[in-house]
């Protein structure tokens, strides 16, 4: 279909915005962004924690249903997070919405790994499986840690202790 | 129309996209920290943060649910134009990465793949390319309870390293592209991670770890959060996705469930629910199912 031209204009949103462009829209105005801007706010803002994990199954006639609650502190603070089972037993979380792990206390290792900031240097000797900082390919001289690094102050001896209670 | 290519065999793609991938990060339109709720000091968002903030926001619907593929063909496709006006070529396409063509290499191999050239990803902070620090910072990312934080600092990948309990995995391997295809229906109950179906099989959890989860997870850092957006290799993981989502439908028809009548099912993932954006009108998946006149692939041999 014929594009709509403006020979006097600079080409716009409005100018590519032809039927070839198919039913998605972009526009990346404030305009645009405030119409619905209440919606995505109370979104971001609004993640709810705490939940059980609930599965359910029909066997032989019978409906059963399996909740799990995890209870996690990580060097006794409440880790806030939802973790949930899938029916194989792997056990998820949003914050790394595309892992199955096959154990709360691996998504927890994997949770200090990936958010080394948050959770400062540990008591240090943590096993085997302790692979150091975790923190990507990239060395310490080319960036900061942000604000939260800054914060941070003095490190404090912390224990590393990540306990997973699981009830089922 | 736009044709979408692999990344590795069409240049003029690749470089497109890093320009796009830059300028879109120095894209400044008004948006703030403080009108997306994200605590801290009252800052600009950039063109391609806000994207970030998109996907993290939506993580509990457009993921483990049926509106995984229509909800990323939106991203992408709204992406993909916004490229395009920032880079005033129309006929820009997102390039794809085929990782299950990488997944055939041997392991080390897959560390050295073209697609971390400097001219193409990098590798991160060991060897930028394009996205560097002062170029490409990492503004926004997710916290440990998956609430958004203000950060500055340089993109981070552990490619290959894995997490505790998947150390050193493969890239996902052809056989399972191939299974995928076959898999039926669209989605099924219980719409999540153990629906049996091909949503739930190219999403990556059954088998659990596996095609676009194993992706994240094989690239790590940056792409394990919900703010996996920050890298650019999201979009090439995605883009691949819909690939492979168009190439099921060539092959099964483009069918979607649920439909709007279906038992048992959430009203936000049925067939006519509308997919709200930042960036536009709300769209929903019956809109999304056949965009083949608006874009294609070069190839959907997956």
């Amino acid at each position: 279909m014929a594009r709509k031209t403006a020979p006097t204009r600079r080409r716009s949103a409005a100018a590519l915005d032809t039927s070839s462009t198919g039913p998605i829209s972009a526009d990346a105005s404030l305009a645009t962004a405030q119409q619905n801007a209440a919606y995505f706010k109370k979104l971001l803002t609004g993640m709810t924690h705490g939940h059980d994990s609930v599965r359910e199954i029909d066997y032989k006639g019978h409906h059963v249903v399996v909740k799990t609650t995890y209870d996690v502190t990580i060097d006794g603070k409440p880790f806030q997070a939802d973790l949930g089972v899938t029916n194989g037993g792997d056990v998820h979380y949003h914050g790394m919405p595309n892992v199955a792990f096959a154990s709360a206390l691996d998504l927890v290792k994997a949770v200090i790994d990936t958010f080394p900031n948050e959770f400062g240097k540990g008591k240090g000797g943590g096993g085997a499986d302790d692979g150091g900082h975790g923190h990507g390919e990239h060395g310490h001289d080319d960036h900061n840690h942000g604000p939260m690094m800054a914060r941070r102050g003095t490190r404090k001896k912390r224990v590393a202790r990540a306990t997973a209670r699981r009830r089922r | 129309m736009p044709v979408r290519s692999n990344i590795l065999n069409d240049a003029a793609s690749r470089q497109k996209y890093v320009q796009g991938a830059l300028a879109l990060k120095a894209q400044f339109t008004g948006v703030t920290t403080q009108s997306l709720g994200i605590p801290g000091p009252n800052r600009p968002v950039s063109t391609w943060d806000r994207f970030v903030a998109w996907h993290s926001a939506v993580m509990g619907t457009a993921h483990s649910s049926p509106i995984f593929l229509p909800w990323h063909r939106i991203m992408l496709r709204t992406l993909e134009r916004l490229i395009q006006q920032a880079i005033n070529d129309p006929n820009f396409g997102l390039p794809y990465w085929d990782w299950a063509a990488d997944g055939q290499l041997a392991r080390p191999a897959q560390l050295t793949s073209a697609i971390w050239n400097n001219n193409c990803m990098g590798s991160a902070a060991s060897a930028p390319g394009a996205f560097t620090l002062a170029a490409f910072p990492v503004r926004l990312a997710s916290n440990n309870s998956g609430a958004l934080a203000q950060v500055n600092r340089a993109l981070q990948r552990t490619r290959g390293v894995g997490v505790p309990g998947i150390s050193n995995p493969s890239l996902p391997k052809k056989a399972s592209t191939a299974a995928a295809l076959t898999a039926l229906p669209y989605d099924a109950s219980p719409w999540n991670r153990n629906a049996v179906g091909f949503r739930n099989r190219v999403e990556g959890w059954n088998p659990p770890n596996d095609l676009h989860n194993l992706v994240h997870i094989w690239v790590g850092g940056d792409m394990l959060p919900a703010t996996s957006p920050n890298d650019p290799v999201f979009y090439l993981n995605h883009c691949n996705e819909d690939r492979i989502w168009e190439a099921w439908m060539t092959r099964n028809g483009r069918t979607y469930l649920p439909t709007a009548t279906t038992p048992g099912a959430q009203a936000a993932h049925r067939i006519n629910a509308p997919i709200q954006s930042p960036f536009g009108a709300a769209v929903t998946p019956a809109q999304v199912l056949n965009l083949s006149s608006v874009y294609t692939y070069d190839t959907l041999s997956v």
